[in-house]
């Protein structure tokens, strides 16, 4: 009899399982291991040009403007994002929530093609932004985007996607206890104080999850870099995606194991400190 | 003083995130071409004769496939994630913490690197130029993040609440669809709303998988517009059809707000 409910309970929990882990295994698995192969099947050869590629300018290049890029991005966005929360919480319900909401979601619903030409409009030397400086600080008309492009694409980056951030911390805050806030607004606990006491370690474990998130996600976005730099001369934006993406374009498939190779490492560098992290969360979650 | 600081910034925020459509919405008005700036444009200088021209046979083949591509993502992603979510979070076996950080890795590898094995898939398949291969590269880069997230809200339901169900004589999916799902709700919808707009924003693999416009999103379509004209001559048709691509989202996304706020009367 116990035997029979073991059956049934690992079907139920098979039928559940199974989908999902053969859509993994399909269609994220095994093209993952194909890149793996393809990194080592030629190693020698992969060996070779990365060394070879370590003198190159651009290469070093890239993976210091990722790392500027991503370190820049994400604490913008977190900045940004949990200000947005903040505000959404603590401002009273009214007819216009709803709009605000929409307003501040806008950003991420944008696609990058269209943010890239929306900021780059703006951006130009004859540019609003430009204009309002010029009017307002007596600066030079100036082009930034063409001129500053890791600037100017960190900008378009925080502004697209600064409300994931609020989104996410949002979601969390709306799950404080309101009796908590109460009872610290009857012990006479100021703003800043129920913010520190409370607020904050309610949201720490959602929020480190955002930053591990985004992190990842920034240092291996490749459209609104590529985009922002694809009718730009200016060689100063090159970011390790993107760069990867230039050796596949130029050279064909015997780089691409050498690309794939040269990301290979910093793949691990990350996935440590993600596995890192999130085994903080756990124990984060456990106390 | 409090409530005028807080103001300041919120009409800061509002202005920072509104800033980007205002300037799409007066290049796609203007009746001139906007290489001086659009702050040289005047209010009598303005029309809507752009937006009559948007809706080319073009740009609805975009504005379908984008649709067709992002709505049957979500659909796929929405139903693998929740059936992973309750098979983790419902059922105790060796290693499902591994699962997670599995989901996690799998977002981390840079979609730029799995290019040449999906199009050897693809093409085996005989799915390059498709809309199927679009949704299926789609749904492998959004699925581990959104079942992450799905795995979150439902560890976050009591699971004193199926006990209660299973006293009552439901069956496992009863308990699944009567239960946990409408408690789920919002991080359902939460989630939809994240695929939908990670697919309706892709450009890299309609970019990479597809040459033919007859399978491109609107993304990628319009890029390859923009590359053409790298002057701008014909941005205020460019930024109409953006402004309209985005309008839609963003109803989409008031009407998904709207739905949640009668729901449950939480803004």
């Amino acid at each position: 009899m116990k035997f029979l409910q073991y059956l049934k309970n690992l079907s139920k929990f098979l039928i559940c399982f199974i989908p999902p882990i053969v859509l993994i295994i399909i269609l994220i698995f095994i093209p993952t291991l194909f890149t793996l192969v393809m990194c080592f099947e030629n190693y020698g050869n992969s060996i070779r040009i990365i060394l070879g590629k370590l003198e190159d300018r651009n290469f070093v290049n890239s993976i210091y403007n990722s790392f500027l890029y991503t370190l820049c991005t994400v604490t913008l966005q977190i900045i940004l994002g949990y200000l947005t929360a903040l505000l959404m919480f603590f401002i009273p319900k009214n007819r216009f929530s709803i709009f605000i909401w929409i307003i501040f979601f806008l950003p991420y619903a944008v696609p990058s093609t269209v943010a890239v030409i929306s900021w780059s409009m703006s951006l130009r030397e004859e540019g609003f932004i430009s204009y309002v400086l010029k009017y307002f600080f007596n600066i030079d008309n100036y082009s930034w985007f063409k001129e500053y492009l890791l600037l100017s694409t960190i900008i378009v980056s925080v502004w697209q996607f600064y409300p994931f951030v609020y989104i996410g911390l949002l979601t969390s805050l709306r799950k404080i206890p309101h009796n908590l806030l109460r009872s610290s607004e009857i012990d006479g606990a100021r703003f800043y104080q129920k913010i520190k006491y409370i607020i904050f370690p309610q949201t720490k474990k959602t929020l480190i999850s955002i930053i591990v998130l985004r992190i990842l996600l920034m240092f291996t976005k490749f459209d609104t870099p590529y985009l922002m730099g694809i009718n730009n001369k200016s060689n100063e934006l090159t970011l390790l995606p993107t760069y990867i993406y230039s050796l596949i374009n130029i050279s064909g498939i015997n780089t691409i194991s050498a690309s794939a190779a040269m990301y290979f490492p910093l793949i691990l560098v990350m996935l440590f400190t993600s596995i890192f992290i999130l085994l903080r969360i756990k124990k984060l979650v456990n106390n | 003083m409090k409530r005028i600081f807080i103001l300041i910034i919120l009409i800061s925020l509002l202005f920072f995130s509104l800033f980007p459509y205002g300037v799409l919405f007066i290049a796609s008005c203007s009746s001139i071409p906007v290489d001086k700036g659009l702050h040289s444009i005047s209010i009598s200088e303005l029309t809507i004769i752009n937006f009559q021209h948007v809706f080319t046979n073009e740009f609805n083949i975009l504005l379908c496939n984008t649709l067709r591509v992002s709505l049957t993502t979500t659909f796929i992603i929405i139903i693998f994630s929740i059936l992973l979510s309750y098979s983790i979070t419902r059922f105790n076996f060796k290693y499902k913490v591994y699962i997670e950080y599995i989901l996690i890795s799998c977002y981390l590898i840079p979609p730029i690197l799995l290019i040449i094995p999906y199009s050897r898939l693809l093409l085996a398949f005989n799915l390059l130029n498709s809309l199927t291969g679009l949704v299926l590269t789609n749904t492998a880069f959004c699925f581990p993040v959104c079942a992450w997230f799905m795995i979150r809200y439902f560890e976050s339901i009591s699971t004193d609440l199926d006990k209660s169900g299973a006293l009552d004589g439901a069956s496992t999916f009863k308990i699944l669809w009567n239960i946990l799902i409408p408690q789920a709700k919002t991080g359902i919808i939460a989630i939809s709303v994240l695929s939908f707009i990670l697919s309706w924003n892709d450009i890299s693999f309609s970019f990479f998988f597809s040459d033919n416009i007859e399978f491109k999103t609107f993304a990628d379509g319009l890029e390859q517009f923009r590359i053409s004209d790298p002057t701008y001559t014909n941005m205020p048709s460019f930024a109409a059809s953006s402004f309209i691509v985005v309008t839609i989202a963003i109803l989409l996304f008031g009407l998904l707000e709207y739905s949640i706020d009668k729901k449950f009367n939480k803004i």
